[in-house]
């Protein structure tokens, strides 16, 4: 399992162009921010002081959101390709079923991590340099370890949908859709708050909006603590439900503890979605086999 | 010892049969041919013989035993499109390969590396090597593990003459060395006067089976042509056996001999009585042809 793992790295950060790309289309997002958005948001936050504070870190926790979704399926992006023509030799071998996806699943999720990192990084030099936000240790760590919880589940959901699509133009064509669609459902284009009713709603379907609002907490939490100290809490619940930190649901806002139990449960439910089409299949396998 | 048996194998397709009731029987060690015009069922047949395809009837015993992860230890396949990493190195490559089969088999990389030849071009990428180059790589692939029975896939198509020449020494070499039994499909028939044993399927049925001299001599005849003045004469002297077609207007005898026929005797015999001859003896060709017919699939 550990040479498919081995080789499927190899594979994707051997190809500079690839690695390139898929960094790109999330540090697009950086550009798009800063070129148009960065400026009407500060306008429209004026009554806080230095909004930059509240409002770059807001920017990194859904752009790290989509990054997960986006580095993951070009991580398993391979099993796809595989399919096609190089599955059949590791079949002959002796690597289980299970395990030959899983190992497809944890080099997706190697991907996922260390892009997420790779775009941390720059997002922070750049805000660190531009306007002065900086995040300490222990933000660090928190944040490390909500990617990892992350990428884990959206590696999982990129695995259930890989053993779905069986070519990879359908591959190509679903990841561009989910990379479009992704930006607005984290709701880092627009926020939340300024969408309309049915958007808000089907935001709230999407797993990455809890991550994006999970990355939030932890990179605005020190920021928010300052910036709404003498403010009632109901200015800072506003704040917050505006920008997509926390949703309602049934008159019930979301915490980072139930925050967290979405994102567990899309992943449970990408596990039982593979456990079952493995299981049907070894049935079917059987059946044909010994009949 | 018979490392593969298989029992009225057979594959079908919804109301289409594609292999149809396949009994092969071959004995360790020894190198054996399948041919079939396009569309035959060969490669349905290889991917049942190698645990790939599930059958629909029959079955397949492999150094007896039906179970498949044991099969799957005993054989390596080449299969027809190649099935390694363009991006990665030859040793790169075969190294992650042997890992999938343990770490006892990574230290088989080197020597197979070297056992085909591939030493010089180990480090380059597959996606930079020659067809040629490619083929020992996607053999050194197959045998990791050491198997006892390698089947191969239409493993010379496409290339050259030297190219092919050179593989099939190779192959013969390991046949012969190893004991490996070796099972391919191939389209060059000539390839197949090399093998102890030939199987000829079409429609899915196995229609022949012999060494190709057997083969040769049940289905295959002999060209003989023969220039003389006496044409006439002499095609009357020609064992009742020969079919002959004369050519009255460039006075010559094209006969269809028998491939144990005595042609020599006769040309010594009747020596004086022709100007020139050629004779072509039947080749596997002719026995493909006979069996299969003309027409194109």
């Amino acid at each position: 399992m550990t040479a498919i793992i081995d080789r499927n790295l190899k594979l994707f950060f051997r190809n500079r162009v690839g690695v390139f790309f898929s960094i790109l289309s999330s540090l697009i997002v950086l550009l798009l921010y800063i070129v148009f958005l960065k400026h009407n948001m500060i306008v429209s936050w004026h009554q806080i002081s230095r909004p930059t504070r509240l409002l770059d870190p807001w920017l990194i926790g859904g752009m790290l959101s989509v990054t997960a979704v986006t580095t993951t399926l070009d991580g398993v992006r391979q099993y796809v390709t595989d399919q096609e023509r190089v599955a059949v030799d590791f079949e002959i071998a002796p690597v289980s079923e299970f395990k030959y996806q899983l190992a497809y699943g944890i080099s997706a999720f190697i991907i996922g991590v260390m892009m997420q990192i790779v775009v941390f990084i720059v997002n922070a030099a750049y805000f660190g340099l531009a306007d002065g936000v900086y995040f300490g240790f222990s933000t660090d760590v928190k944040l490390f370890l909500v990617c990892v919880e992350n990428t884990l589940v959206t590696s999982l959901i990129s695995m259930a949908l890989a053993t779905w699509v069986k070519s990879i133009d359908t591959w190509s064509t679903m990841e561009s859709i989910v990379a479009t669609a992704s930006g607005f459902l984290s709701g880092i284009y627009i926020p939340i708050g300024s969408l309309p009713r049915f958007a808000q709603t089907l935001i709230k379907f999407y797993p990455g909006a809890y991550s994006a609002s999970l990355y939030r907490r932890i990179l605005m939490n020190e920021p928010m603590k300052h910036v709404f100290l003498n403010n009632e809490a109901s200015v800072q619940r506003a704040f917050q439900s505006q920008l997509g930190i926390g949703y309602m649901i049934h008159g019930v806002v979301t915490t980072f503890g139930s925050e967290f139990m979405v994102t567990m449960l899309f992943g449970g439910l990408a596990v039982a979605f593979i456990v079952i089409k493995i299981a049907v299949e070894h049935m079917q396998e059987r059946r044909l086999r010994y009949n | 010892m018979i490392i593969l048996k298989t029992d009225h194998l057979t594959k079908r397709y919804g109301d289409k049969t594609v292999v149809s009731d396949l009994n092969l029987t071959v004995q360790s060690g020894q190198l054996i041919a399948f041919l079939g015009p396009n569309g035959a069922g060969k490669s349905t047949t290889i991917k049942m013989l190698t645990s790939l395809l599930p059958v629909s009837e029959g079955s397949v015993e492999i150094n007896q035993t039906t179970n498949i992860q044991s099969i799957r230890q005993d054989i390596g396949i080449v299969f027809q499109e190649s099935v390694l990493d363009n991006e990665l190195t030859v040793r790169e490559n075969l190294t992650i390969r042997a890992r999938l089969y343990g770490s006892g088999v990574v230290k088989n990389v080197e020597p197979i590396i070297a056992k085909v030849g591939a030493s010089a071009f180990a480090d380059q990428l597959y996606a930079s090597l020659s067809g040629g180059q490619r083929r020992r790589v996607d053999i050194a692939r197959a045998l990791l593990h050491k198997p006892k029975l390698l089947f191969l896939d239409e493993p010379t198509t496409g290339l050259d003459i030297q190219t092919r020449f050179s593989i099939w020494s190779m192959l013969k070499r390991m046949q012969r060395e190893d004991g490996l039994t070796i099972f391919l499909t191939t389209h060059y028939l000539e390839e197949a006067e090399q093998a102890n044993d030939v199987y000829i399927i079409d429609y899915g049925k196995l229609i022949a089976h012999g060494t190709a001299h057997e083969l040769k001599r049940q289905f295959a005849s002999g060209v003989l042509i023969v220039w003389s003045e006496n044409y006439a004469t002499l095609c009357d002297q020609m064992p009742k056996t020969w079919t002959t077609q004369l050519d009255d207007q460039e006075h010559v005898i094209r006969a269809h001999v028998p491939i144990d026929a005595n042609v020599i005797a006769f040309l010594h015999d009747h020596q004086n009585d022709f100007t020139d001859f050629e004779f072509h003896k039947g080749s596997m060709d002719d026995v493909f042809l006979a069996l299969t017919g003309r027409e194109v699939r």
